[in-house]
């Protein structure tokens, strides 16, 4: 809200410099900045939060304030209806349909005013420094008030109100024009002012032409009502029609605004322009009773952390314009109706802190019991694994929780159904992610244009589509439904030839079993990808290129492969591209948590290199388990050391270059020992597999 | 015996003179051959001393070993000056060759480094689900549903009904319906906003959220935690200030501020905190009753505090970033800065 400095001294005495008065509404308030100040004098910009909107969105709540924070007394305006009160029955009766939408409303017939009289200088120059327009007397005075008091009110031509004067929901199809000149074609439910259940106004938005002071005005009907802050949102939302009343109804007003403000202008009306007011009808069937809060002294102290004396507390709630008695040592905290958002004693508390000062409040560290925090298993792996990825050269990126559209596309997503946003604000946020990879996908062909080798990864969780159930709270399974996955991607950038491409794939393969025996998971197994009869997330992966990763007998933990390359031509992305994509939850409650260390062998083992010609048919993992089998229990292990496909070698045929490590936990292996298995095992290989030695 | 030390010193100078004049290894073999080899002059003087009577053995026998292992030392100095003389030396300058390292993302560096912090002071890490039911989002909050807050909070909502959470304090309800006080919980993860993406807005960030909930807790104890973490998250000393807010899930609400990290004298100018002094950093409160009662917490016994922050904003503040968009770009030259 804009506040000019010098309408506010109106009312309290405030420091000199207007940043020094920013910065106790600021620290004590809500936060306010020095506005700009064009010829309006000093201008300052509160953002009253919310529940502070009915009490704040006013200069004399403001005021209030700035009376509380420096013990300074501030002089009220006139505003006492009761004064200009009068017993007479207008020549018109209110009709309020629904009073939980207009549960208070006041019209008063106001006499001896002239429609054309301007307002004084003083009036419209503080108009003017909140960037009101000046119009003429009578509008002026309701827009100073609705500025000054927090209250919207309107005033009609008395001639424009005839038998009733209704407040009512509009029916869909009736039409008000409104003083901007625009004409209104209501729909169902909007809230209007009514003469003969003719629409007149929109209430708590803006009044209608016709029924407006004119120039020839002499009498008005001045009206205050206390509108429903929903139903004027969403009328306000629905004619596309904000104006400062709208503002504050919004934010919600209170009862006792509907009678100060109507007071104000009655008061302001008879002192600038000595009108009358002759008679006053009331709508008001449910009055609005104050509440009493008890709450100790002690138990203020207590939420604060801070010593504040009883006087102190008592002088601050008056200040606020609490009524305060005390019984013993419970104070008995009435708020003003104004105040709706004082409710309970933490409320109270809130005030009293705020205005002694929350600078004052200490910082002191609590005494607790000396439970140890660890961090949660999942997490502590996934760190583990985050780290090994960067020791060995990949970079983490995040990306959103939403797919975006065309990698999903490209992908076949699409397809697959996912959970879907109701109000997107871009094509990219439609679908909740299923996988990483189409985010990934995006991130990495972007940062290849800048880079021509790129390892990028994320951990991240995917959004698994399924129906919404309520569950006991407590025990919903969210984890099961917000997997945790970890993909990754090794990008190149241009023609890729085929060595490289197979290298890439060894070195991402090699990269995922490493992460996997971090997990501590031994049973790891690279199995071919089958065509799955929906050719969704298949096509993705290039046939023979690609394997799933699997657990054991039955947990299959993702995939690592080439990208086929009809995904990467509908992406347009010129490169190769290697993915892996894991489970990581499903890895996780894999993890083994016990780790048994083996006894070293105590004597030196030999080592043996088995070079064999082999048919293409014939997989490096048959040889291994074959050699194991045969060799136990000397072969204690059996590693890969080279592959060789070329020109030369005999059609259909690999050369494979295997280490055999021979021992015993009881004694040396003699020479000859080794040579006879080695020969046994070479034997049986060229035996079961049509192999040869080299 | 004088004849025998005598012998040693001619020894000593005719074989230094013989090691000076050595240009090659082949010579300085030549030189070791005839000095020092098992059959060299030097080791078959050794010999003799045995057969010297007794009191003349040790000054002699002493004397020839210094020689020995002056002239072994100087030999394998030689050796090493010759060597040298072949070999091409290594251009020390240029770059070593460093492997290959990858990198975390900044966002993860700061959350670790959050976690840390406050897993040191006794703070259980947990979190709950993204796509999350309006209750535990707004209602169990003491957002009712024509609250302001929810005018502040703009929402992604799922055709199911359910929402993407606007604030880590969605998982209040949950982490603390399964726990009797004394808990001190944080709640690091991703949240959403309805809101078109700017450099400093973005419809997704993360945020941690801190709960204690205990006997007789207060704003000072808030204070003071929120004072020792955020100092160590931010690697400086800096003071804190509080402002009152509003929260529908706090009472008393405040706006945690610090003081701005730049070291420049004045704040005049600058852009991080718009020449106040202070930079926002969190929201926090005292939990409101309400709150404690939806999740069946004695709130006549217990008290609680607590906070939330943005995770990005600390990290924009530590690396002084001023485009949030830079964190979802995915763009290497920004993410192997970390």
């Amino acid at each position: 809200m804009r506040l000019s400095l010098e309408w506010l001294r109106s009312y309290v005495r405030l420091p000199e410099d207007a940043a020094t008065v920013a910065q106790l509404l600021t620290e004590q308030s809500f936060e306010t900045a020095v506005g700009a100040s064009e010829g309006s004098g000093e201008l300052l910009e509160a953002d009253v939060l919310p529940n502070r909107a009915a009490d704040c969105l006013s200069y004399l709540g403001v005021a209030r304030e700035l009376g509380a924070i420096l013990r300074r007394t501030v002089s009220w305006p006139d505003m006492n209806l009761e004064k200009s009160l009068t017993r007479a029955q207008p020549p018109f009766a209110l009709r309020i349909q629904n009073t939980a939408l207009c549960p208070r409303f006041l019209a008063v017939l106001v006499e001896g005013v002239r429609g054309n009289a301007p307002s004084p200088a003083w009036m419209q120059r503080r108009l003017q420094a909140v960037g009101v327009r000046p119009q003429n007397l009578i509008v002026d005075v309701t827009n100073y008030v609705l500025w000054e008091v927090g209250q919207p009110t309107h005033a009609f031509d008395a001639r424009a109100i005839r038998r009733t004067l209704g407040v009512r929901p509009s029916r869909s199809g009736e039409t008000v024009r409104t003083l901007d000149g625009v004409t209104h074609t209501l729909s169902k439910g909007v809230l209007v002012l009514t003469s003969d259940d003719q629409p007149i106004d929109v209430a708590g938005i803006m009044g209608g032409e016709e029924s407006s002071v004119h120039a020839d005005t002499t009498v008005i009907v001045l009206t205050a009502g206390l509108f429903d802050r929903v139903a004027v949102r969403k009328a306000s939302q629905a004619l596309n029609l904000r104006t400062d009343a709208s503002d504050r109804f919004a934010k919600g007003r209170t009862a006792a605004h509907v009678e100060a403000g109507a007071a104000r202008v009655l008061a302001l009306l008879q002192e600038l322009a000595g009108a009358r007011a002759t008679a006053m009808a009331e709508a008001y069937p449910q009055p609005m009773k104050a509440r009493a809060i008890r709450v100790t002294g002690t138990e203020v102290e207590a939420l604060l952390g801070l010593k504040v004396s009883s006087a102190r507390q008592r002088t601050i709630l008056t200040a606020l314009g609490c009524r305060v008695s005390v019984v013993g040592k419970t104070l008995r905290v009435t708020p003003p109706l104004f105040r709706a958002d004082l409710a309970i004693p933490e409320d109270i508390a809130e005030e009293i802190g705020r205005i002694v000062g929350l600078e004052k409040i200490p910082a002191r560290l609590p005494r607790a019991p000396l439970n140890p925090a660890t961090l949660p298993d999942d997490l502590r792996a996934i760190r583990i694994l985050e780290d090994q990825l960067k020791a060995a050269g990949w970079t983490e990126t995040l990306s959103y929780s939403f797919s975006i559209e065309e990698e999903t596309l490209a992908l076949g997503f699409e397809k697959v159904e996912h959970l879907k946003i109701v109000n997107p604000i871009n094509r990219d946020q439609i679908r909740l992610r299923i996988s990483l990879l189409p985010n990934l996908l995006h991130h990495a062909w972007a940062g290849a244009k800048k880079t021509p080798l790129l390892r990028l990864f994320e951990v991240g969780r995917v959004y698994l589509p399924g129906p919404r159930t309520r569950a006991p709270r407590g025990t919903e399974n969210w984890k099961a439904r917000e997997p945790l996955r970890l993909a990754g991607l090794l990008v190149r950038r241009g023609d890729v030839a085929s060595d490289r491409q197979r290298e890439d794939f060894y070195e991402v393969k090699g990269t995922v079993e490493q992460l996997l025996i971090t997990c501590g998971l031994s049973d790891v197994w690279f199995d071919d990808v089958e065509p799955s009869p929906e050719g969704t997330f298949i096509s993705l992966w290039q046939p023979g290129r690609s394997a799933e990763v699997k657990v054991g007998q039955k947990a299959e933990v993702g995939f690592v492969g080439t990208v086929a390359p009809e995904v990467l031509e509908r992406l347009r992305i010129r490169g190769s591209v290697v993915a892996f994509d894991l489970d990581l939850a499903e890895i996780l409650t894999l993890e083994k948590a016990e780790r048994v260390y083996q006894a070293p062998l105590p004597y030196p083992p030999v080592l043996r290199d088995l070079s064999l010609l082999v048919p293409e048919t014939v997989l490096v993992d048959m040889l291994m388990e074959a050699i194991d089998r045969v060799g136990a229990p000397l072969v204690q292990d059996v590693d890969f050391v080279d592959l060789y496909e070329g020109s030369e070698l005999p059609e259909g045929r690999r050369s494979i270059t295997l280490r055999i490590t021979y021992g015993s936990p009881e004694r040396t292996l003699t020479d000859k020992e080794v040579n006879d298995l080695h020969r046994r095992i070479v034997a049986s290989l060229e035996e079961e597999f049509g192999v040869e030695e080299r | 015996m004088t004849d025998l030390l005598q012998r040693i010193a001619d020894l000593q100078a005719e074989a230094r003179t013989a090691l000076s004049r050595v240009q090659t290894l082949a010579e300085l073999e030549q030189f070791r051959n005839v000095y020092l080899a098992r059959r060299g002059k030097i080791p078959t003087l050794l010999r003799t001393v045995k057969d010297l009577p007794s009191d003349e053995r040790r000054p002699v026998g002493a004397a020839a070993n210094t020689l020995r292992r002056g002239l072994e030392a100087e030999y394998l100095a030689a050796r090493a000056r010759l060597r040298a003389r072949g070999v091409r030396p290594f251009d020390v300058t240029v770059p070593g060759r460093k492997p290959v390292l990858g990198h975390l993302h900044p966002l993860t560096i700061v959350r670790r480094d959050i976690e840390e912090v406050f897993l040191g002071m006794g703070f259980e890490i947990l979190d709950g689900p993204e796509v999350e039911e309006p209750r535990y989002n707004f209602d169990l909050l003491n957002v009712p549903l024509e609250h302001p807050a929810r005018d502040l909070m703009d929402t992604f909502w799922l055709t199911d009904g359910r929402l993407l959470r606007t604030h880590t304090s969605a998982a209040q309800a949950r982490v603390m319906a399964n726990r009797t006080p004394p808990f001190r919980i944080l709640i690091p993860g991703r949240v959403f906003r309805h809101e078109a993406t700017d450099a400093t807005h973005e419809s997704t960030f993360s945020q941690f959220e801190g709960l204690y909930v205990d006997e007789g807790v207060s704003l000072a104890d808030l204070k003071g935690v929120l004072g020792e973490a955020l100092q160590r998250i931010v690697h400086q000393r800096v003071d804190i200030r509080f402002r009152p807010s509003y929260f529908p899930f706090v009472e008393p609400g405040v706006e945690v501020d610090i003081s701005c990290l730049s070291r420049r004298g004045s704040h005049r100018d600058c852009r991080v905190c718009k020449g106040t002094g202070w930079v926002e950093i969190l929201g926090a409160g005292m939990i409101h009753p309400v709150v404690l009662q939806n999740v069946a917490v004695d709130s006549t016994r217990y008290r609680g505090f607590a906070f939330g922050g943005s995770i990005d904003r600390l990290a924009m503040l530590r690396y002084r970033l001023t485009d949030i968009r830079l964190f979802w770009s995915g763009d290497p030259n920004f993410l192997e800065q970390f």
